[in-house]
Order: structure tokens, then C-alpha cells, then sequence
């Protein structure tokens, strides 16, 4: 994966003025191609394997009207999403869902709300796998209905707020193409697996679009053969998600997506509040919640009703899992970890000879890996790729009487990184020395 | 040194330190004085060190010195600081008569010895005592060592907190270095086990029939800075969001003649690290801005749950990856293109403890010590729960759902259970837990242990690290049941702790007096309060 283009990261700068200029005009030309009658036409392969299934799981229920993802103006790389965001004649934006500045330190978006909780949220239709006991079982018809909600969200939502200060605003749904990870590579066993996921969103929450392909990197315009992981057998688990935000379905009624009234309930549908007593009665009370629908044909579509930043990121964690569960020999984890090398400060003093585990020369090494060791006359080497490391000989230090002469006494010095912060605890734990900068590893 | 060890912390309930585990120790070091009480009689012991022939403190038969050469004195350039520390710890190797010799120096001669090894140039072992010294105060000698014309520093590291609000530091041992960490993960990780036939260029000493391998998913980690309210406490969030890029969510946007009023404020301003002093000033007068310290503001009040994207610092500083890279691949001998797996090394999950707060009804989770270890059925039984103790925004113990994947999953939980099973019995990886919060009722350690553990681990060696071993060596102990008011109080589900020989052995390598670092209060903690340890473990099982 190309992190410029894919995560907007370039080691510890930022992206260069080409690239942002770059991404600036690209974003100019993809809402100026969005008039009415001029979105993508045609689906792209992931949109189409997403249907297909929507459309043989509910086959007893949308003959008549299949199911269809919405139009949208697809997000070919990082940092569009960004650019959408905002006006492009102004430095804020705010709707009914979120309130968005540009400041000099990034983009701020503040969300209606500041916290989400995870109570009730979790909703899963019925149909396919059994259901955990902790979710909300959710009957076929109602996500149907919840479904062709979610394509209409309120005019409004679909602006894109870069175009929001125009006489004639764009509407669009925006949409992402992500391939997160499900499998890691082992080098020299198997190659990285991952998942596609389809992400959309009316424009109006375009900021979290740009909050998922920040975490998981965008994988490219969809509609390009080599973006296609049904081509991709080799990188490509055989699983496909799609998530579509919509803020609004907060506002349906029970009543209104088909819910049975109290008196018509199963027990499990009373537990879960799948029913309703009066008839103005808002779907789970009017909060947040997600709504999942998967079976074991490895699809997973997931609506989601609101625009917490959160929630989109664990959605795609949750796919994952899925993901890895249907794969097999595979976890996904929540999970930190470490790779720690000790160190140890052995003094001014170093004979390289007390480490040495194998009779190989250093010249042996640069002869064996040109790639990486570039060894010098003087009898040392130096990384091509970082220059700050260097290769001593194994006798390096073995000097034993009089005082070494300084430029080698830099290098007896012990393995010695720097850390992200430009410090390391030697600078000040060890006043009384000086050090090149320099770490040395032995052969 | 060459090959890292691949630390791995899953399952791990917030405020149990997972993000803790790649942090970098250094950053929490103190550095201090070195105290002698008095100069000259501490000198004179000191040369007692220098002038001792340490040939004869082998018992018979344990000389490990493979050269037949004569023992080298402390000072010479021949014998590095690490061998002296070696020397001058009690060994089961050396003779009764040597470990008496060696107990009875007073505790501070120790360091100045390796101190003093640490700075003397090479010629003038014979005159060292010129180089060191103490100021005179009022007329009488001083206690503050001084050295090649500076003061001279000491480093420490805290493990606990006082009740009185003091800390508990320890000196950390003159060769001490925290280890450079390569993060690996942080939230979302994606593994896969592996037969180890299949893998070429393994680490050596690896006993594994399976390895697993694990990657993180994300690119940027989704951090919430609650100590970056606190001006210049969290300097890498300040440093992070610095940048010109950061994705914000619940800050509040600072309007120019704010920031102006922020900047003039001169006393306060520069508590700010230089990175958030510089974005501040600049933005003074001209443009919002996001400051790390000023959250969102709802209803009047500061949100608790500001949040920022942070690039992951293995991508931010790829060097300290690439050098780790090549470190390893010249241990293993291989070149540039051969492929280097890099399996996990060790299973470390965090505990987060709690003291009961009786007056709040809030029942006790503080039965750990700093470091257990549990079997596989009990250590599965554990993370089935994934049990934490109260934190600040919850009301007292709860499961974080099995393997703390809460309900973030759209199958039901045993098909992740059957998966990591799997995965513990072909890989083998011990089950060790670690201890955050708590240790007993009365012990505060917050994330202490957390960042001290990864420290101690990659400095044991694999046969150190086997359960079996450390069982038999008395280096762990099992936890037994026992009876208590009538009750049977099941603790045995707690599996094996650390004893004070582990932390002796092993916590040795890191400071200077491990013993003291531990004592029983840490390690059996129901010498705490026997009451509330088996109301902790009833409210467990």
C-alpha cells in the first residue's frame, strides 16, 4: 500500500504542497463532474456483490423493487474526503449532525454530541446466523424498510460542504472503498489477507469518511479493475461489508417500518423493544443504533444511525471479526503490543568480540547484502537507507590499553536508537558523555 | 541487543495498560543526586572493591569465566560494567564466604562503585579518587557527589504511590537502559498462527510447535489525551497536535483573540511544551486553532472525551523499525530480501484492580499481585470474563464481554472463543497477567507495573520465560484455596504469582535493590486485609 496516497503519511512530515494541490484539484473535479445526470453510472464490482446478496437474502421481499446501493461520488484516494469537508471558500460548516472549522493544527468536527454509549445499540436481522442474546433481533421487513430509509436522507444531509456556500450547492452521497486487514502476512508463508468494505455517506457527514480512511487507508477508486478484489484471489479473504450512515433513521417510527403493536409481540421482540403501544413511537426510542445483516455467504451490510466518529471505526473492527470468524485460522484482537529490545549501558568500554555468535566478517556482510551495507575504507560500514546506523567490525574495541582515539571511541559506545522524540535517557542520564548520534550494530 | 521480544497484550480491559505496553520507559525515568554520607570512609570501601582478587569466589565447579585467564581487577577496560554488577550481586554460583563479603558493605556503596567504574577514564584507575568530590556547605563537607567536574546522576524509576501522596522510587542499576520499543499493535489486531515447519529464519531458542503473527489494521490510533488538559503532562500529544494535519473531534476552536489572551499569559503559556508554544504563538492574532488543553466546552463544562487521530509512531519514526529490521536479520543471518517472521513472543494481559470503597457499596477486584500466571483453563476462564475493576467512569466491576470484545461482534462470541483456544494450544503461549491499579487493597500502583514488565521480559531469556521453569524453580507459586469465615474461598483460580525469589532474580536486572521493590504487602496481598481479598475473590467466581 502507497501510505501517501492511501493514509496521507510520509514518515514524520506532512503531505507535500504537490500532493495537497494535487488532491485539491482532483476534489474540484470530481464534485464539478457531479451535476444531475452525471454520477457514476454502473455499479463497481464490490456495489455489485453487496446487491447481489441483498437482493437473494431479501428475494421474498423486494421482487418488485430490489434493493440498490445509492449513487455516489466515490473517493479515489486520501484526503478528498478532507477537502469535502469543509467549504471551499471558507473556514466552517455546520449542519443538523456536526459542526466542522478549519484550523491552523487540522480540521475540527464536533459531532451534536460529544459521547455515544453502546447501550441498545446493537441491532442484527433476523435470518442467516443466529443472533447473539446481547443484541436486538431485528425481523427481515424491517430492515428492508430501514434500508430504503437510509437512501433518503433529508436534502439537506446531501450537500457537500464544499459546495455549500455555492448558489447551487452539489448533493451527493460520498462513498469509500477500505480493504482492512483480516489475515496477516508471514513473511516467507502467506501474503496479507484482507476484507473490501464499502463505506457511504450522504455528504453532509463527509468527516467520516475522512475518519475512516485515516485509521484504515483508502484502497482506490472502485470502479478500477486493478482496485477489485475479485481479481485480487491472492490479498483477497472473499468478504465483502458495506456500511451506510444515516443519521436520520433516528426519526421512524416503529409503527411506521413495520413493527408488530405489544399485543402481537414475541417475547423476545418485547425484551428488545421491537414492538410498540402507541403509535408515535420512535424506533428504539429515538437513539443511536446500528443495524446489522449478514449470513454465511460472507456479506455484511450495516446501517448506521448516527455520525459519532466511534462508531464507524468499531463497525469496521466488527466486520473484521466477522470477517477473520468465517475465514478461519484467523482472530481479530483487541489487542497492544510491543516488539522490545533491551539495551543496556555498558560504560565507555565495549569489546564487540564478547557478543559475537558467528565467525562471519563484516565484509562478508556487505558483500552478501550490497542493498544495505555500504563498507568503507576505513573499515567500517554505513546503512544505505540510514545513514545513522553503522556496522563495526568485531573487533571493534578490543583496543584494550591507552586511550582509543575518539573517533572510534564514538563507536564502542553501546546500541543506541533515537526514539521519535529526538532523545534518548543516555542525553541525560549520562552527563559526563557525548555522543555521535550514531547507533551501531554488530555483525 | 539483536532480537527483540514480540510482546503481545490482548484481551486487555481499559485501564489495564494496553496502550502502555509500547510505550517507552524512558520518559518516566527520574534522574536525581548520588548521596554519600561520608566521603572518605565511603571511598575507603569503595577500594576495598577495587583492590579485592575476585578469583576465589567460585564454589567449585561453577566458574563460567571460559578462559583460563586471571580474574580481571574491577577497573580494568577488560571487564564492562555489566560483569562488575554480576560480580557484586549474590549468586548462588559464588561461595557462602564470598555472598557474606559482599553483604557486609553498607546498601550505598554499591552504586558509587559502579559509578565510579562507569566514569574513571582508563588511565587513571590508579588515581580516581581525584576525579570525584563534594562541595563544602557552611564549612563541612556536603553529601552530593560530584564528579569530573559535575554533579553526578542517578536514575529511578517509580513503582507505586505513598497514601501520602509520596512515591516510591527505586534506583535503577548503572547499566540500565530502557528498552526501544517498535509498537505493534494498539487496538485492533489482526492474527494468524502458523506451523513453525512452514517458517523459515526463526529467532533461535524457539520452542513453539506454532507461531502466532499479528498485525495492527489501523494506520492512525484513535487516542483521547485525558492528561493533555494538564499543560505540557502529555508532551507527545502536544507534539502530535502541532502537526498541520490532525483530524479533531470535541476540542474547542480557539479564535485568534483568544489564543492571544492564552499567549500573553506568560507564566501559565509556558508550562506548554515547545511544539504547542510554537503553534500557539503563531496562531495568535490571525486564524482558529485546536490547543491540546481546551476541550470542547458543552453545556459551560470541558468534555471528557476530546479525541485526536495520531499517526502510529512505528510510521511516524521508521527508522527505529528499520534499525530493529536489520538488528535482527544480522542475528539471524540473513540478508535484506530473505523473509524475517517475527513471531509473538509473549502473552501479557492487564488487570485492572480496585480497592473496595465500602461506603460506596463497591466491592473489591485487588487479588492480584504484580504478575500471575494462569493455566490454560483458568487463564481461559479469565478472559471468557474478561473481568475489570471499577474506573473512573464505571461503578464497580464488569465483564468487558469475552476476550473484551464487548458486543462489537456480529456472531455469537464462541466462534472468537473456539479461535483463540486454538490458537493458545497450538502456540503454547503462557497465559502471564499483569497488574494495573491496584495490588491488594491499600497498594496504588496505576500504570507502574504496566510499563515495568515489558522492561523485565525481554531481558529473560526463553528458558526464563517457560512457566515450567519458573514453577519449579520457585520463581512462581500456586495460589491455594483456604477457608474464611466458614467459607471456602476458591483462590487456586488465580493460578501461580510471582515470589520474591522472581523478583529477586529477575527484577535485578533493572534496579539496583530488587528485593526492596516488592515486598510481602505486593506480593501476597491478602496480608493486606484478609477480608477483602476473599470478598475479591468471591467476586470473581
Amino acid at each position: 500500500m502507497n501510505l501517501a496516497t492511501a493514509v496521507g503519511i510520509d514518515g514524520s512530515r506532512g503531505m507535500s504542497p504537490q500532493d495537497l494541490a494535487e488532491v485539491r484539484a482532483l476534489a474540484e473535479s470530481i464534485v464539478g463532474r457531479a451535476r444531475p445526470g452525471h454520477l457514476e453510472t454502473g455499479l463497481c464490482p464490490a456495489d455489485r456483490r453487496i446487491e447481489t446478496f441483498l437482493n437473494a437474502h431479501f428475494a421474498d421481499l423486494t421482487e418488485e423493487s430490489p434493493l440498490r446501493l445509492p449513487d455516489s461520488l466515490a473517493l479515489p484516494r486520501h484526503g478528498i474526503a478532507r477537502e469535502f469537508s469543509l467549504p471551499a471558500n471558507g473556514d466552517s460548516y455546520r449542519n443538523e449532525h456536526v459542526t466542522s472549522y478549519r484550523v491552523r493544527n487540522g480540521v475540527l468536527h464536533n459531532p451534536r454530541s460529544d459521547r455515544r454509549t453502546t447501550k441498545g445499540t446493537f441491532h442484527v436481522c433476523e435470518g442467516g446466523l443466529p443472533i447473539p442474546g446481547d443484541k436486538k433481533s431485528v425481523p427481515r421487513p424491517v430492515f428492508v424498510a430501514l434500508f430504503r430509509q437510509a437512501l433518503c436522507p433529508p436534502i439537506e444531509l446531501l450537500v457537500v460542504p464544499r459546495t455549500s456556500k455555492q448558489a447551487e450547492p452539489v448533493r451527493a452521497f460520498v462513498s469509500l472503498l477500505l480493504r482492512p486487514i483480516v489475515s496477516p502476512e508471514v513473511p516467507g508463508v502467506q501474503p496479507a489477507k484482507s476484507m473490501e468494505v464499502r463505506f457511504f455517506a450522504p455528504a453532509g457527514v463527509v468527516s467520516n469518511l475522512d475518519f475512516v480512511e485515516s485509521i484504515f487507508g483508502n484502497a482506490g477508486n472502485p470502479h478500477l479493475p486493478e482496485n477489485d478484489a475479485g481479481l485480487d484471489a491472492e490479498h483477497w479473504t472473499g468478504h465483502s461489508g458495506c456500511v451506510l450512515l444515516a443519521p436520520h433513521l433516528t426519526q421512524l417510527t416503529k409503527k411506521q417500518l413495520g413493527l408488530p403493536d405489544w399485543d402481537n409481540a414475541t417475547e423476545r421482540q418485547r425484551r428488545d423493544g421491537m414492538c410498540w403501544r402507541s403509535a408515535d413511537e420512535r424506533y428504539n426510542d429515538g437513539q443511536a443504533f446500528k443495524v446489522t445483516c449478514r449470513d454465511s455467504s460472507g456479506v455484511i451490510v450495516t446501517l448506521i444511525a448516527d455520525n459519532y466518529f466511534g462508531y464507524c471505526k468499531k463497525e469496521v473492527k466488527t466486520q473484521i471479526s466477522y470477517a477473520a470468524n468465517l475465514f478461519g485460522n484467523a482472530e481479530e484482537e483487541h489487542s497492544g503490543g510491543a516488539l522490545a529490545f533491551p539495551r543496556y549501558n555498558l560504560g565507555g568500554h565495549f569489546n564487540a568480540g564478547d557478543y559475537r555468535t558467528n565467525d562471519r566478517t563484516l565484509a562478508e556482510l556487505a558483500r552478501a547484502d550490497p542493498d544495505a551495507i555500504e563498507l568503507l575504507p576505513e573499515g567500517y560500514g554505513v546503512d544505505r537507507h540510514s545513514p545513522n546506523l553503522v556496522y563495526v567490525p568485531a573487533d571493534a574495541g578490543r583496543a584494550g590499553d591507552g586511550d582509543p582515539p575518539a573517533a572510534r571511541q564514538d563507536l564502542h559506545d553501546p546500541l543506541r536508537l533515537q526514539g521519535a522524540t529526538g532523545e534518548t535517557s543516555f542525553d541525560r542520564h549520562m552527563e559526563a558523555d557525548r555522543h555521535s548520534g550514531r547507533g551501531a550494530i554488530l555483525p | 541487543m539483536a532480537e527483540g521480544l514480540f510482546c503481545h497484550k490482548p484481551c486487555t480491559v481499559s485501564g489495564g495498560g494496553k496502550s502502555e505496553i509500547s510505550k517507552s520507559l524512558g520518559d518516566y525515568i527520574q534522574y536525581g543526586p548520588v548521596f554519600v554520607a561520608n566521603l572518605e570512609e565511603d571511598f575507603d570501601l569503595v577500594q576495598q572493591f577495587f583492590d579485592r582478587d575476585y578469583s576465589d569466589r567460585w564454589k567449585s565447579g561453577r566458574r563460567r569465566d571460559d578462559a583460563q585467564r586471571p580474574s580481571r581487577t574491577l577497573l580494568s577496560p577488560l571487564r564492562s560494567l555489566g560483569s562488575v554488577i554480576q560480580l557484586l550481586t549474590p549468586s548462588d554460583d559464588y561461595t557462602p564466604e564470598y555472598n557474606a563479603w559482599l553483604a557486609s558493605f553498607p546498601d550505598n556503596i554499591f552504586p558509587l562503585v559502579y559509578l565510579i567504574k562507569r566514569y574513571v577514564p582508563v588511565q587513571a584507575q590508579g588515581n580516581w579518587r581525584d576525579f570525584f568530590g563534594v562541595d563544602s556547605i557552611n564549612g563541612r563537607p556536603g553529601h552530593e557527589l560530584k564528579g569530573l567536574g559535575r554533579r553526578l546522576i542517578g536514575s529511578y524509576l517509580r513503582v507505586g504511590l505513598l497514601p501520602t501522596k509520596g512515591w516510591r522510587t527505586f534506583k535503577l542499576r548503572q547499566d540500565f537502559a530502557p528498552a526501544v520499543k517498535v509498537q505493534m499493535e494498539d487496538d485492533i489486531t489482526a492474527s494468524a498462527v502458523v506451523p513453525v515447519g512452514q517458517i523459515q529464519h526463526l529467532p533461535a531458542g524457539l520452542q513453539a510447535a506454532s507461531c502466532k503473527f499479528s498485525v495492527n489494521c489501523e494506520y492512525r490510533l484513535f487516542q483521547r489525551p485525558d492528561d493533555a488538559v494538564h499543560r505540557g503532562l502529555d508532551r507527545q500529544t502536544e507534539l502530535d497536535m502541532s502537526r498541520p494535519d490532525n483530524f479533531l473531534s470535541n476540542f474547542e476552536p480557539l479564535t485568534a483573540a483568544q489564543v492571544q489572551t492564552i499567549v500573553e499569559r506568560v507564566t501559565e503559556f509556558d508550562e506548554f511544551s515547545p511544539p504547542m508554544r510554537e503553534l500557539l504563538s503563531a496562531s495568535a492574532g490571525s486564524g482558529t486553532v485546536v490547543c491540546s488543553a481546551y476541550p470542547r466546552l458543552m453545556d459551560g463544562k470541558p468534555s471528557k472525551n476530546p479525541r485526536y487521530l495520531q499517526i502510529r509512531p512505528d510510521l511516524q519514526a521508521p527508522e527505529v523499525g528499520y534499525i530493529a529490521e536489520r538488528g535482527m536479520r544480522l542475528a539471524r543471518g540473513i540478508g535484506s530480501r530473505d523473509p524475517l517472521p517475527v513471531p509473538v513472543g509473549a502473552v501479557l494481559i492487564g488487570r485492572r484492580n480496585n480497592p473496595p470503597d465500602r461506603a460506596a457499596g463497591i466491592r473489591p477486584l485487588a487479588v492480584y499481585n504484580p504478575i500471575h500466571y494462569q493455566e490454560l483453563p483458568e487463564f481461559f476462564m479469565d478472559v471468557i470474563c474478561s473481568l475489570t475493576g471499577k474506573s473512573p467512569s464505571t461503578t464497580g466491576a464488569g465483564s468487558e464481554g469475552a476476550l473484551t470484545k464487548g458486543s462489537f461482534n456480529a456472531l455469537r462470541t464462541i466462534v472468537d472463543l473456539n479461535a483463540a483456544l486454538v490458537s493458545y494450544v497450538l502456540t503454547g503461549l503462557a497465559g502471564f497477567s499483569t497488574a494495573a491499579g491496584y495490588v491488594g487493597p491499600d497498594k496504588r500502583v496505576d500504570h507502574d507495573i504496566s510499563l515495568l514488565v515489558p522492561e523485565i521480559w525481554c531481558r529473560l531469556s526463553a528458558k526464563e520465560r517457560d512457566p515450567a521453569f519458573l514453577i519449579r524453580e520457585g520463581h512462581l507459586e500456586p495460589v491455594h484455596d483456604f477457608e474464611h469465615q466458614g467459607r471456602n474461598v476458591p483462590a487456586s483460580r488465580l493460578g501461580y504469582r510471582i515470589t520474591a525469589k522472581f523478583v529477586r532474580t529477575f527484577f535485578g536486572r533493572v534496579f539496583d535493590y530488587p528485593d526492596r521493590v516488592f515486598d510481602d504487602a505486593y506480593l501476597r496481598p491478602e496480608t493486606q486485609d484478609l477480608d477483602a481479598f476473599a470478598d475479591g475473590v468471591h467476586n470473581i467466581t
